[in-house]
């Protein structure tokens, strides 16, 4: 069964995600980078099948403020939406190394057990276009990707995380 | 006069509790904000206090390490001066790669969220104990021994040690572990750190940095009397006023200054 995707955002200023942009320009020389943002991306899988699976994440989503507490969190379900439609989107999956620490297992009264599994996701927007779709990855994987010194690297340590570049089309509709 | 500059950055909180152990134990110091300008001539060292420089934001001490006043304190580092990263300090010093190896070009050591049975536990405040390996390869544990089993509070939310074990030679840099109060170490401690590391030094031994507080253990009265009977003990016989247990800490310091 396919995973059913949850991307969290916050509805007021993100600071991490407005530092690490601050970082890039100002100490990465990247001015090239025109949004970033930052998403808590869960994945849930069922143990067993439901009629309608989007109906039962927002009836399971809406049961409790353990994912989305709706004072601070917007929210899509199953796909993203590009809200700068003439941009380049690149898409950072951030998962530990030692994936077990972020899998949890939910039990629901109805419906078996439900297996989370949580990600952070950096999406990265691009104006410019200098160069093809991987050369311009290529790039940001050299210089903000992994953290490797002071100059290079910020969005992850792998020394205990890993990033992965996602298919944008698997992500937005 | 060459003074000792605790480095305050935005969200640190510890800078005047470290000055004020600075000046108890005769180093002279003074906090040093961090887009100040500075003359490496005028410093003979450097403290990265505890606190939650920039939030933690995107991970603990990351961003601090890209300032221009970090450029000082590596170059502080190459000229031998001591420099001593306590708590979120000791993240910056990670994030800059000065420690353990000082290999600028790839990350040999970090610190990550604290792990216990294999789950994510938080923040962690509590006293613990620490026993020094190989101190007299650190300015800042010579005066220890192997023997000395010291107590001092950690206060973090990520302390947990990762290291490239394929970079790292633990036989060549002082460090301390966590142990119980008879001095044996605690293979799995609370915060899941590797090789039950609390702070570790370069190979040089004029950095170090480490997760528990030692200014916050500067002084005999600042130890809770529940937590060590030895040191209840001598509380009670000692005026309130008194060198507390990271005192052989500060006065490595103090003649590393002379």
């Amino acid at each position: 069964m396919t995973p059913f995707k949850l991307f969290r955002y916050l509805k007021n200023i993100d600071l991490h995600a407005l530092t690490a942009r601050e970082v890039l320009y100002r100490y990465h020389d990247l001015p090239e980078i025109k949004s970033l943002k930052r998403y808590d991306f869960f994945e849930f899988n069922m143990t067993q099948t439901v009629d309608d699976d989007k109906l039962f994440f927002e009836s399971f989503l809406a049961d409790s403020y353990q994912f989305i507490n709706p004072t601070k969190h917007a929210y899509y379900l199953s796909y993203m939406k590009k809200l700068r439609p003439h941009s380049n989107f690149f898409l950072l999956k951030v998962s530990s190394l030692d994936l077990s620490l972020s899998q949890k297992q939910i039990n629901t009264n109805k419906h078996g057990s439900v297996y989370v599994t949580q990600h952070l996701l950096w999406e990265i927007c691009i104006d410019k276009c200098y160069g093809s779709y991987i050369d311009i990855q290529n790039q940001l994987s050299q210089h903000i990707v992994e953290s490797q010194s002071r100059e290079k690297g910020l969005l992850v340590n792998p020394l205990f995380e890993k990033g992965n570049w996602c298919e944008i089309d698997e992500y937005y509709q | 006069m060459n003074r000792l500059a605790i480095i305050q950055f935005p969200g640190t909180n510890c800078e005047y509790e470290t000055e004020k152990a600075c000046c108890f134990y005769g180093i002279p110091a003074y906090i040093h904000r961090w887009n100040d300008s500075i003359n490496l001539d005028d410093i003979s060292g450097f403290i990265l206090p505890g606190g939650f420089s920039y939030q933690d934001r995107v991970r603990a001490g990351v961003i601090a390490s890209k300032l221009p006043i970090m450029d000082s304190v590596v170059q502080a580092v190459k000229q031998g001066k001591p420099v001593l990263g306590i708590c979120n300090g000791c993240q910056i010093l990670a994030e800059t790669g000065l420690l353990p190896n000082n290999n600028q070009s790839k990350l040999s050591m970090s610190l990550a969220k604290n792990v216990y049975q294999k789950k994510y536990i938080g923040f962690i405040c509590d006293w613990i104990f620490l026993k020094p390996i190989n101190p007299k390869v650190s300015l800042f544990t010579r005066f220890l021994s192997e023997d000395d089993v010291i107590p001092m509070p950690i206060n973090h939310g990520e302390g947990n040690f990762i290291f490239d074990c394929e970079q790292v030679d633990f036989s060549l840099y002082s460090s301390f572990k966590y142990v119980d109060e008879n001095g044996c170490i605690i293979e799995k401690p609370l915060n899941g750190s590797s090789f039950s590391i609390a702070g570790i030094s370069n190979k040089s031994g004029n950095v170090f940095a480490m997760m528990p507080h030692p200014e916050r253990s500067a002084f005999l009265h600042q130890i809770p009397r529940y937590f060590s009977k030895k040191w209840s003990a001598l509380q009670q016989q000692q005026s309130v006023i008194s060198a507390g247990t990271s005192e052989k800490i500060f006065i490595g310091l103090k003649e590393a200054l002379k």
